[in-house]
């Protein structure tokens, strides 16, 4: 996507990368791939996928928890399901007026996970609030997240 | 004296940031020139870290961090924090960590670096072949049904050893009898309880490991010898904890104690740090379940056990040749009861061990007269050691101690320096066979990557809080 940057920076103990996109849509599919960036050496592409896709809905009071849940999930389906998310549409609605919650709608087009021709590096164990930042900017969206290794 | 950014020195290895601002109590660091140096470079965020610590309700003074600091996220690693829960003190799922009671056992053998030499090969094949480790590493053929999992959860490694995989023994040297009280299984999410059916036994990646060891160095042969430790010995660590059941536990309760937080008037520097009163809803129920995950992780660790006696009997030594058994298991991230001062007090250990003085009522017969093992492994490629606790750690520090090396170089910075190596080789060279899931693990976790563990040690020792007892040195490494 134009104008998406993924910037990883060090972090003594875990890991980290800054994000930065002009929209929110774009952003979190930029954390997708950063994380999966940071879980294998190769990880495939929305192109190695033959399946279909499937529905995922999460919901946040706040969009950088939004954020969070959506990596966490992601995490849920590599560690867990074995599934890597290759590829992800996405719909991100802010509250209501008068209050509620974030909404993410996606839809994740996956591909089972394969260690070694994905190049395995390490598991992740959580996204972390420590740190945690998402705001808008002149130019869109940026933001930072440290995981635990 | 007064150094810069407000520390002040407080005594020998040790450092004191005075209360200021919203701090609730003083903090206190032990470090060495080196580990200074190092706090420097990484801009003192593990010490920001700290401070955010002593912001926390009913805090007892002071807020500690030991010689392995370095930036975690909420606590600091090696951070120490006691909560008093008659003043309001509270229980952080940030302070214990996501892996929930990760841990070191230390296995002792009858083997000599000389019986082992001969089969180093075919004993790394089989605890590579026995113990799963690397991505999401499963025992899909073991795979507990939940009724299992939830007695599991409630009785820790004794469910192991029921069933074959350890010797009741072992459960008298484990930190609290293998088993933390209180645990609730009905207070882990589906989730937690699907992550952690088939992931019992298993090592995970990272820096868990399971390292064959031999003695190298004795500095106190009297609690050496009462652990059964001599020069030439063979040992075995084993480094990991509750898997993606403990991982998953804090992340609901993150979740669930940032909801909280209004309710009780906390307001944090860092959203990790994420608190609640222990006594209240949210802090019995986060406690209920960390009791649970702290279970499986003693139970994860009995079972690995088991698993490396087979090992060893696949290569040849019969049961009376290796007589492998467990000198101790201890924990490093967790919350527990403890009495201290006269007070019962939650003490929040993230990346610290408990380290209880010669005389403690929780230490078994064997250590009563020398104090509790404390081990604390560094890299793949240089040493690890076996300390025991003082009664200056129970008097200074909540009776913690260090955890480990702790990191100096970012896993990203690891990998960039990794380049080009043939780091199996450089270790082989070293006299060190290793056995790895994944090559990104073993150049994350290069012995470069980490602080020399002698200098933490020595600062221990140094300050008071725990003793050298022995040194450690690899000859084989599984990593995930």
């Amino acid at each position: 996507m134009h104008g998406t940057r993924v910037r990883p920076f060090d972090h003594t103990g875990d890991v980290g990368f800054e994000l930065s996109a002009p929209d929110l849509e774009s952003l979190f599919g930029a954390a997708r791939e950063a994380l999966l960036a940071e879980l294998m050496e190769s990880p495939p592409g929305a192109a190695a996928v033959d399946a279909g896709e499937q529905p995922l809905h999460l919901q946040a009071q706040a969009v950088d928890r939004l954020l969070l849940r959506w990596l966490d999930e992601l995490l849920y389906q590599v560690q867990t399901c074995r599934s890597v998310p290759a590829g992800a549409t996405l719909h991100i609605r802010p509250p209501a007026v008068g209050g509620g919650a974030w909404r993410l709608e996606a839809r994740l087009s996956a591909v089972p996970l394969d260690a070694d021709a994905h190049g395995w590096r390490a598991e992740v164990k959580g996204a972390t609030y420590h740190g945690l930042e998402l705001r808008r900017t002149r130019n869109g969206w940026k933001a930072r997240v440290i995981l635990d290794v | 004296m007064t150094l810069q950014l407000g520390f002040e020195t407080a005594g020998r290895y040790r450092y004191r940031i005075p209360r200021h601002g919203t701090m609730r109590v003083d903090a206190v660091f032990f470090a060495s020139q080196a580990v200074l140096e190092m706090l420097e470079e990484e801009a003192y965020a593990s010490l920001g870290q700290l401070v955010n610590v002593a912001t926390l309700p009913g805090i007892v003074s002071p807020a500690l961090a030991m010689p392995d600091i370095h930036w975690g996220y909420g606590f600091p690693i090696g951070g120490v924090a006691a909560f008093d829960p008659e003043a309001g003190g509270v229980v952080s799922p940030g302070g214990v960590g996501y892996d929930i009671n990760c841990g070191v056992r230390l296995l002792g053998t009858a083997l000599t670096e000389a019986d082992l030499k001969p089969r180093i090969d075919r004993v790394a094949d089989a605890l590579f072949r026995r113990v799963p480790a690397g991505m999401g590493s499963e025992r899909q053929a073991e795979r507990l049904r939940e009724d299992a999992l939830r007695r599991l959860l409630v009785e820790g490694s004794s469910f192991m050893i029921e069933r074959g995989h350890g010797e009741p023994e072992d459960l008298a040297r484990t930190e609290s009898g293998g088993r933390l009280p209180g645990a609730d299984p009905d207070a882990l999410s589906p989730r937690a309880l699907e992550r952690g059916l088939p992931q019992l036994g298993s090592l995970g990646s990272g820096n868990h490991f399971l390292e064959v060891q031999v003695v190298d160095e004795v500095y106190d042969a009297a609690a050496a010898a009462a652990m059964g430790l001599s020069m030439g010995t063979v040992t075995v660590l084993i480094h990991t904890g509750s898997r993606g059941l403990g991982h998953q536990v804090c992340s609901d309760y993150v979740e669930r104690f940032l909801d909280a937080l209004p309710r009780y008037g906390i307001d944090l520097p860092d959203r990790q740090l994420a608190a609640a009163p222990a006594g209240s809803a949210e802090g019995r129920a986060y406690l209920g379940a960390m009791a649970a995950a702290a279970n499986f992780a003693f139970a994860n660790r009995q079972r690995i056990t088991g698993s490396v006696r087979e090992a060893f009997e696949d290569a040849g030594f019969t049961p009376r040749d290796h007589a492998l058994r467990v000198i101790y298991d201890l924990a490093h991230n967790n919350a527990k009861f403890e009495e201290h001062a006269g007070r019962r007090l939650l003490v929040h250990r993230k990346g610290a061990t408990r380290a209880f003085p010669p005389g403690h009522p929780e230490l078994p017969d064997a250590y009563r007269g020398i104090g509790q093992p404390v081990f604390v492994p560094g890299d793949m490629g240089r040493y690890s050691y076996v300390l025991v606790g003082t009664e200056g750690a129970m008097r200074d520090t909540f009776g913690s101690s260090c955890h480990g090396a702790g990191r100096r170089m970012s896993r990203h910075r690891a990998r960039k320096e990794a380049r080009g190596r043939d780091l199996l080789g450089e270790l082989e060279a070293r006299g060190v066979t290793v056995r790895a899931a994944s090559r990104g693990t073993v150049a994350e976790e290069m012995p470069e990557a980490y602080k020399d563990v002698a200098d933490v040690v020595d600062t221990v020792d140094a300050a008071g809080i725990g003793r050298k007892v022995a040194r450690l040195r690899p000859r084989l490494v599984v990593k995930g």
